[in-house]
């Protein structure tokens, strides 16, 4: 019955989950948000509008027409405390986040402040997923949704928060 | 037995004495004598209680045509209109007395974008505290046995522990999660899941009932009554105070609920519509199927949940609490603190995010005034607690205890154990 099935479903979702529905995903880099970083992945998130706004940056998507993203990251790897991989409630992979005080903070003020409102999770300059915000995120965790296989969410996890060396390596 | 389409039945008891003979073949064609023999008799026996031992009866002289014959009577016994009795939503309510079991099939459409996001499963129920949920593609046919399922979730509750186990066919994985304590205050207290459905199901309509018609569902006809209700009533998962329609078909005959159909729109606007269908109360459900084993060969993740409801329980001595809105003066503060009320840990010793780690205080009822008056002229502002000026985290007030306020402690890195230990007046014992 209803009530039953959407307990135990909410019941699992220790994350609160930033991701109402992915409702595409990309794969063209947004050049225009790109940039030196010293992370060996780059991770940012920003508010995105399916229609146009001014001085907001294009980035194209996969037959979805193009989604508007705000030039100011609201997260970056810096608010990131730790990640790992991890999988959907639909067996899916993905990274769950646990943010730093500050970047739980800077979550819960977006997410109140935008109910309803898209997100977009930028990878190394590409949109990862365009979720939407269903709910006040308070708990400073995030899950990034990609059609990530396995070894990819792995990789986003350990790149995330591992600093990248001079010599192209990394290290934490 | 002829397919009836649920929706749009609109014979007559000649034309399906027709088809239902048509049945018969290869088997000799009832001559039109006998047909109009056997509908005189229905005629006759139209409104008497003697139709079925006509049944029987003919049953034993007929035996080639008794199931079609069966099938007729059946029929015309439960032609909409065709009997002077009905049930009232009266009926319906107290029709089932003792609920053992509950199954069905359920399915979820959310409307995004245009687009239909369908969630499809079967539910089986079984008092006390078991229950187990198979979830669909949306192009299973849930008719075929060999139809896999997406996940299968089993959960087995009891008094203080509940065990939930998640398994995913397709990538032989398992997730298995145990809850010690008491379950959240937003979670179900009931742990009988097929009788508190069926005492939802009378109470969330009420008096509120109105009768719009009829329809055979499954071959059985029934009567619908409809309902106009509030979508948080229903569903557990949405806040969304808008109104919700329902419509709970349930069986002519003894008035036991056969279909539910809700459709509301959720707190982003979407629209939902939900339909419990095929239910069957008080079938046989065998334990396998609310087995918690898990296959050898899979992968199987941990989870432990640990929770804890206090009472007579505060700050220690020294523990200070502030609460602000976003970077402004506090509203609340050390001393508006009545008491530490719950808190609850998640701990999975396959990662190494720390999942959860929520505290409940209660507020003075003053405080708690303050913070809602702020909260509901700013409803996009953020409530800041800091915790013993160690931690700035997001406050969360909760609108069903309108004195209490949540935060999340993990990121101090603290078992519960610890966390009573150093900050709460709590004289329980923990292994850390």
């Amino acid at each position: 019955m209803t009530i039953c099935q959407e307990s135990i479903k909410q019941y699992l979702s220790f994350y609160t989950v930033v991701v109402l529905m992915a409702l595409f995903t990309s794969s063209l880099t947004a050049a225009e948000l790109s940039g030196k970083q010293p992370w060996a992945v780059r991770f940012e998130i920003h508010l995105a509008s399916l229609d146009k706004m001014e001085g907001w940056v294009s980035v194209p998507s996969d037959g979805q027409g193009p989604i508007w993203v705000s030039p100011e990251a609201t997260l970056t790897n810096a608010d990131v405390a730790e990640a790992q991989s991890g999988r959907t409630d639909d067996d899916r992979f993905c990274v769950n986040l646990l943010l730093t005080e500050d970047g739980a903070l800077k979550l819960a003020r977006l997410t109140k402040s935008h109910i309803g409102a898209f997100l977009v999770v930028m990878i190394d300059g590409r949109a990862a997923s365009v979720p939407r915000i269903a709910a006040e995120i308070l708990n400073g965790r995030a899950r990034v949704d990609g059609n990530f296989t396995e070894e990819e969410a792995g990789s986003i996890a350990k790149g995330i928060t591992a600093q990248q060396s001079p010599a192209g390596g990394n290290k934490k | 037995m002829k397919k009836i389409d649920e929706n749009n039945y609109h014979g007559s008891p000649d034309k399906d004495l027709d088809q239902l003979l048509e049945l018969g073949k290869p088997l000799p064609r009832m001559p039109e004598d006998l047909k109009a023999r056997i509908r005189t008799r229905l005629a006759e026996v139209g409104q008497e209680s003697e139709k079925k031992n006509f049944l029987v009866r003919r049953w034993a002289i007929l035996s080639p045509l008794a199931a079609a014959a069966v099938l007729a009577l059946f029929l015309i016994f439960f032609w909409p209109g065709g009997t002077p009795g009905t049930i009232s939503w009266a009926d319906v309510q107290k029709c089932l007395d003792q609920i053992q079991t509950l199954a069905g099939r359920y399915a979820q459409i959310t409307t995004i974008e245009g687009k239909p996001i369908i969630f499809r499963a079967k539910v089986y129920l079984k008092d006390p505290g078991l229950s187990r949920y198979e979830e669909y593609t949306p192009e299973a046919d849930l008719d075929t046995v060999e139809s896999r399922s997406k996940s299968i979730l089993i959960c087995k509750r009891e008094p203080g522990l509940s065990e939930v186990l998640t398994l995913h066919p397709g990538s032989g994985r398992a997730e298995w999660v145990t809850l010690n304590g008491p379950e959240s205050p937003s979670f179900p207290k009931q742990l009988d899941l097929a009788s508190e459905n069926w005492k939802l199901m009378k109470g969330f309509t009420e008096d509120k009932t109105r009768r719009i018609g009829e329809r055979v569902i499954n071959g059985i006809p029934a009567v619908g009554f409809d309902f106009e209700t509030r979508a948080r009533e229903l569903v557990v998962s949405t806040d969304a105070d808008e109104q919700a329609h329902g419509e709970i078909w349930a069986g002519r005959d003894d008035g036991v609920p056969l279909l539910i159909e809700l459709e509301f729109r959720n707190t982003l606007g979407q629209n939902v519509r939900i339909q419990f269908s095929d239910i069957q109360w008080n079938v046989p459900l065998e334990e396998s199927l609310f087995d918690l084993s898990v296959p050898l060969d899979w992968t199987l993740s941990r989870t432990r949940i640990e929770s804890a409801e206090y009472t007579d329980t505060g700050l220690a001595s020294g523990v200070t609490l502030q609460t602000s809105p976003d970077g402004q003066e506090p509203l609340a503060a050390t001393g508006d603190v009545a008491a530490v009320v719950w808190a609850e840990q998640t701990t999975d010793p396959d990662s190494k995010i720390p999942l959860m780690g929520q505290i409940t205080i209660e507020l003075k009822p003053e405080a708690a005034h303050r913070l809602h008056d702020y909260a509901d002229a700013h409803p996009d502002k953020l409530i800041v607690v800091n915790f013993n000026r160690e931690i700035n985290v997001a406050a969360k007030l909760d609108t069903a205890h309108p004195t209490r306020l949540s935060f999340d402690l993990s990121l101090l890195g603290l078992s519960l154990a610890e966390l009573e230990k150093r900050y709460f007046t709590t004289s329980i014992e923990r292994n850390e």
